[in-house]
């Protein structure tokens, strides 16, 4: 027998014996207070700017390029990636020298860039993450690998809850999923030294986001 | 034992974990409901495990992964090792995962001529420093940053005042080549979503991502107890399991992988494998009652409030688990009559019951380790006379109070030969692990009669 049957032979022979204690009947009760649709976009700016994140809300499109151009300037970003998407494409444009990528330019040979510049699939409010994927992130590296990472948001993207967030992925990819989905709640980050919090562990130590409300 | 200074890094870095825990439960509505939902959703996994499993493989495949079953330690590795040679594997990077500790994979290749690297911070410090973690959240939470310091400055020439971010920044710089010159990337998996036939991992530091998406080959290692039914079951346990591991909202990161880079993607490894690892879990399995013991998500909580952990240290347990959760499947899955002591090793004060967010009631399962141990026949001779002893001693008031002059005397003497805790101690079973209490010089007994007497006395 391989081990394969072995193990679901004795997964089916131990579950035999019933559990002294069978579950109450399904809770379906909330674990967060509600949130009011109002309350949603101050809430997720309050979250995120608690994470370390640099949130900036553009009321037009060219707010939003000079803001990305100004951070660049600002921070030094000789070498940015801009993901193929036309708001990324947009939001980089006034940005002199940034690439927008081409398939091959993905994976290792993102280690030389700056920053990095995504699109998402949505952002949570209660927890000021950014919901990205393989396909809205063009990728798994180019969100995590440069030690800076800016995403490009539409004020529509913006939910309440994980939950929501959940429902909203596999609505849009539940039949062909990307390789990859990740909840991205602040830069990284470790405390494995006495506790102390220290930013750009391994992943970007910076993270904006630009949330276009136009 | 833990050292004194051993133990006020655990008490100061516990002491800063419940602080934080406690402000970010504050923004739960009900976190008691929050755990009954997470023991009725790991119950429902748990009760039809060989469903979900079945039906995670086939997800999974569909995607493109390997999904490969293993018995024990030595067939993980094994099949591993497999992978790694098929594929020309030469390097190999990590990121956090106590199952692969369990099956003491870094041996096993390092022995097979493959270098192995971990890559999370703490565990980059435990492994460059030749020592197990000593938490299964927090592995080097018995450090301080000097002591860090000193090993970063031996090993890899940082200076010896570095302060944390300079010390994080040293391993990111150091790690960073180990990423990128990696042939093969492992990583655990916190849940298996049976539904969507992918894993998730959640980590801070960003070190699994960039572990399963730069090497061409993605190994992910995994209890068969981490499946959950849906995909939506991640919205309760996500958050749960963040306030329990470390008092955040959210873990910086919880990622989904299905399969290996799909078509039309730009990047990712070539391959996935997914390894289902029994390694004692179904025989806990077939404990009904201890069963729950399998719901456990590894958040560290109940180690992090339990005064025994505190006390002794994480290294005392010579466990991959530590604390309470490990004192519990630790004898399931190593054998009860070598392990049986942890269960011992308890002051049954409830705290790990108390905090646990999928709601384990912990203290019982030490309490019918106990028992079982008994009943199996594995208490020594001597532990089953004394018992035998005691409970004819407490049923008869002379038989006590003899005993109780005896003790006082016994302890007295052995005190001043200095035999407590040595090998000619008789009560070393006891003594051994732990500071007898001194037995008070006057008895209640013996205080109420002479008091009694001095009453009758007329002043
Ligand atoms: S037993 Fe409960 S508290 Fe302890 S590590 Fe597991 S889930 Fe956390």
């Amino acid at each position: 027998m391989n081990s394969r049957d072995a193990i679901l032979g004795r997964i089916r022979a131990a579950l035999r014996a019933p559990a002294p204690h069978a579950p109450a009947p399904a809770l379906a009760a909330e674990l967060f207070p509600p949130l009011r649709a109002d309350e949603a976009l101050p809430r997720f700016a309050r979250e995120f700017a608690a994470l370390k994140g640099v949130f900036h809300r553009s009321p037009d499109a060219n707010d939003a390029r000079a803001w990305v151009a100004g951070l660049a300037a600002r921070r030094g970003f000789a070498r940015v990636a801009a993901a193929p998407d036309d708001l990324c494409r947009d939001a980089v444009s006034g940005v002199p020298g940034a690439q927008t990528l081409e398939r091959e330019a993905c994976g290792a040979q993102l280690a030389s860039f700056d920053l990095g510049v995504t699109a998402c699939d949505c952002l949570v409010a209660r927890t000021g993450s950014i919901v990205l994927t393989a396909q809205s992130g063009f990728g798994r590296a180019l969100s995590v690998l440069p030690p800076a990472h800016l995403v490009v948001a539409r004020r529509a993207q913006l939910v309440g809850e994980i939950r929501e967030a959940l429902q909203l992925l596999e609505l849009r990819h539940g039949k062909m999923w990307p390789s990859m989905a990740t909840f991205i709640t602040g830069p990284s980050r470790t405390a494995d030294i006495e506790k102390i919090l220290v930013l750009g562990a391994h992943g970007p130590r910076e993270l904006y986001l630009l949330l276009l409300d136009f | 034992m833990a050292d004194a200074h051993e133990r006020a890094t655990v008490l100061k870095a516990t002491a800063t974990y419940t602080s934080k825990v406690a402000e970010t439960k504050a923004s739960f509505l009900d976190w008691a409901t929050g755990r009954r939902q997470l023991h009725q959703r790991k119950w429902e996994a748990i009760h039809r495990l060989d469903f979900h499993l079945e039906t995670f493989e086939r997800r999974a495949t569909a995607r493109g992964a390997r999904v490969h079953w293993a018995e024990d330690a030595a067939q993980a590795c094994e099949i591993i090792l497999e992978i790694c040679h098929r594929t020309g594997a030469q390097k190999a990077v990590k990121s956090k995962s106590m199952i692969t500790e369990e099956i003491h994979l870094n041996a096993a290749l390092e022995e097979h001529g493959i270098a192995v690297v971990e890559s999370d911070l703490g565990e980059y410090i435990a492994q460059i420093r030749g020592e197990p973690p000593y938490h299964i959240v927090t592995p080097v939470m018995q450090l301080t940053k000097e002591e860090i310091a000193a090993t970063f400055h031996e090993k890899l020439g940082a200076p010896r005042d570095a302060t944390a971010e300079d010390l994080t920044k040293t391993a990111r710089r150091v790690l960073r080549e180990v990423f990128l010159a990696a042939d093969v990337g492992v990583t655990g998996a916190n849940f298996l979503v049976a539904e969507t036939g992918m894993i998730a991992i959640t980590e801070n530091e960003g070190n699994a991502r960039l572990v399963s998406t730069l090497p061409r080959v993605h190994i992910a290692v995994a209890g068969l107890e981490k499946v959950v039914p849906r995909l939506e079951d991640l919205a309760g346990f996500l958050p749960m399991l963040a306030v329990s591991g470390t008092g955040q909202q959210l873990t910086g990161y919880n990622t989904l992988l299905g399969g290996p880079r799909q078509q039309g993607e730009t990047d990712g490894p070539e391959e996935m494998h997914v390894i289902l690892l029994d390694n004692g879990r179904t025989r806990l399995l077939a404990d009904a009652e201890q069963r729950e013991a399998l719901h456990c998500i590894r958040c560290g909580a109940c180690l992090n409030v339990c005064p025994v952990f505190k006390g002794v240290g994480g290294f005392s347990y010579d466990t991959t688990y530590q604390g309470p959760i490990g004192s519990v499947i630790t004898p399931h899955f190593r054998g009860l009559r070598e392990w049986k002591h942890l269960s011992y090793a308890s002051s049954l004060c409830g705290a790990c019951s108390e905090v646990c967010p999928v709601h384990i009631d912990l203290h019982q399962h030490l309490l019918r380790n106990r028992r079982n141990a008994v009943d199996a026949g594995h208490v020594g001779a001597v532990e089953w006379i004394a018992f035998r002893f005691w409970a004819w001693a407490m049923r008869s008031p002379f038989a006590y109070e003899l005993a109780a002059r005896a003790g006082r005397i016994a302890q007295r003497l052995s005190r001043l030969l200095g035999v407590e805790g040595s090998l000619l101690d008789p009560a070393r079973a006891w003594t051994a692990r732990r500071a007898a209490p001194t037995l008070a010089p006057e008895s209640f007994r013996e205080w109420w009669r002479k008091r009694k007497a001095s009453e009758r006395k007329p002043s």
